[in-house]
């Protein structure tokens, strides 16, 4: 017996999402399982079912929220930068229409 | 549609309705009770499918002749399902502490194995039934039951597999195949069904199909369909045995408490 976890779609080119788990002898059954537990009331488009064996797990908090700051890494970090960007495009259209008057 | 035809069509379809009521509710005696918690609710919902099939097949007979089909008010002589499918598997605790083993698992998911390819044939010859509403009610009922069939195959293989189950499954193919024979007793006026395209099939093409289905399915396992008994038989004319009356009186008791009330 084996623990296999159980992934479910519910639209075709949607996620999977991890619904649970099942027990099982082997994926075959593991996967007709899943089929009643996670989608007899909530239809599933597709379902994945992965031994938990497989799956390799990575919970360093170290590595996945290292204490340094890393803002400026991330998109929302420039928002400043594209304010001032989209300021003085405004300018430089003024500026160039005043240009053209002159 | 003669009327004979119209009053044979009514006993084939409570016959069939019956077998599912009767089997579905068996199934349902497993949960708790099966090999694993999964397939407690694997095999209870099987049960419960067949359960709905049932009802199904119940207002079916409602269209056909205009009454409603209530199951818990029929007296127990008067249901038609076949002998095989009445008795006890699952085992039972009483509020006592005596505990009943009762049949097993593997007689329970043989059982419904052997059931689930009798009733995909039957399913199929009745998907061109000249009766429309029995043919559109069939084509819904076909499609639950794929589940049924890759499931209980499954398990068929799982038990032919081992050293361990293999015995339990030679002991539990015995012990269906002596009563099988129920489950193609043909009610009164096949012939007429079958003459007016209302029922594709006749039971003995049904065992005929079956047969040479089962066998095909066990030859990989080096299994050999036992003897089909002459035992079983008399359900689809409202006779049962004891296990029968013991689970109508479960069936029916909350019902029986008082027949008037308004569910």
């Amino acid at each position: 017996m084996a623990v296999f976890e159980v992934f479910s779609q519910q639209d075709p080119g949607g996620p999977f999402v991890h619904a649970g788990n099942v027990v099982a002898p082997d994926p075959e059954l593991a996967a007709q399982y899943a089929r009643n537990s996670f989608s007899r009331r909530e239809d599933a488009f597709r379902l994945w079912v992965v031994p938990r064996a497989a799956i390799h797990e990575e919970a360093d908090p170290d590595l996945l929220r290292p204490p340094g700051d890393h803002r400026y890494r991330l998109g929302r970090y420039y928002r400043a930068n594209v304010e001032k960007r989209r300021r003085l495009k405004t300018r430089f259209a003024e500026g160039a229409g005043a240009g053209a008057e002159a | 549609m003669s009327p004979e035809a119209r009053a044979a069509l009514e006993r084939y379809i409570m016959a069939m309705a019956d077998d599912e009521l009767v089997i579905g509710y068996r199934d349902t005696e497993w949960t708790g009770a099966a090999p694993l918690l999964e397939e407690d609710l694997a095999f209870s919902s099987i049960g419960v499918d067949e359960v709905g099939h049932a009802r199904t097949c119940y207002a079916l007979l409602h269209d056909l002749t205009g009454q409603m089909i209530d199951y818990r008010a029929r007296p127990a002589d008067k249901f038609r399902h076949a002998q095989l499918l009445e008795l006890a598997a699952a085992p039972r605790y009483e509020p006592s502490g005596e505990h009943q083993a009762n049949r097993g698992w593997a007689f329970a998911i043989v059982r419904q194995w052997l059931y689930d390819e009798f009733d995909a044939l039957r399913l199929e010859s009745l998907a061109g039934s000249t009766w429309p509403p029995l043919a559109q009610a069939v084509d819904k009922i076909r499609r639950e039951e794929k589940y049924h069939l890759l499931h209980t195959r499954t398990w068929l293989e799982r038990l032919a597999d081992r050293r361990a189950t293999a015995p339990r499954l030679v002991a539990a193919l015995r012990d269906c195949c002596t009563l099988a024979a129920g489950l193609f007793e043909p009610v009164d006026g096949e012939a007429d069904l079958v003459a007016e395209g209302l029922v594709g099939a006749t039971s003995d093409d049904l065992r005929a199909r079956w047969e040479s289905e089962i066998a095909g399915r066990l030859l990989p396992f080096a299994y050999t369909l036992p003897r089909i008994g002459r035992d079983g038989l008399g359900g689809r004319h409202g006779e049962h045995g004891p296990e029968w009356i013991q689970l109508w009186d479960e069936m029916t008791s909350v019902y029986r408490l008082d027949p008037a009330a308004t569910w």
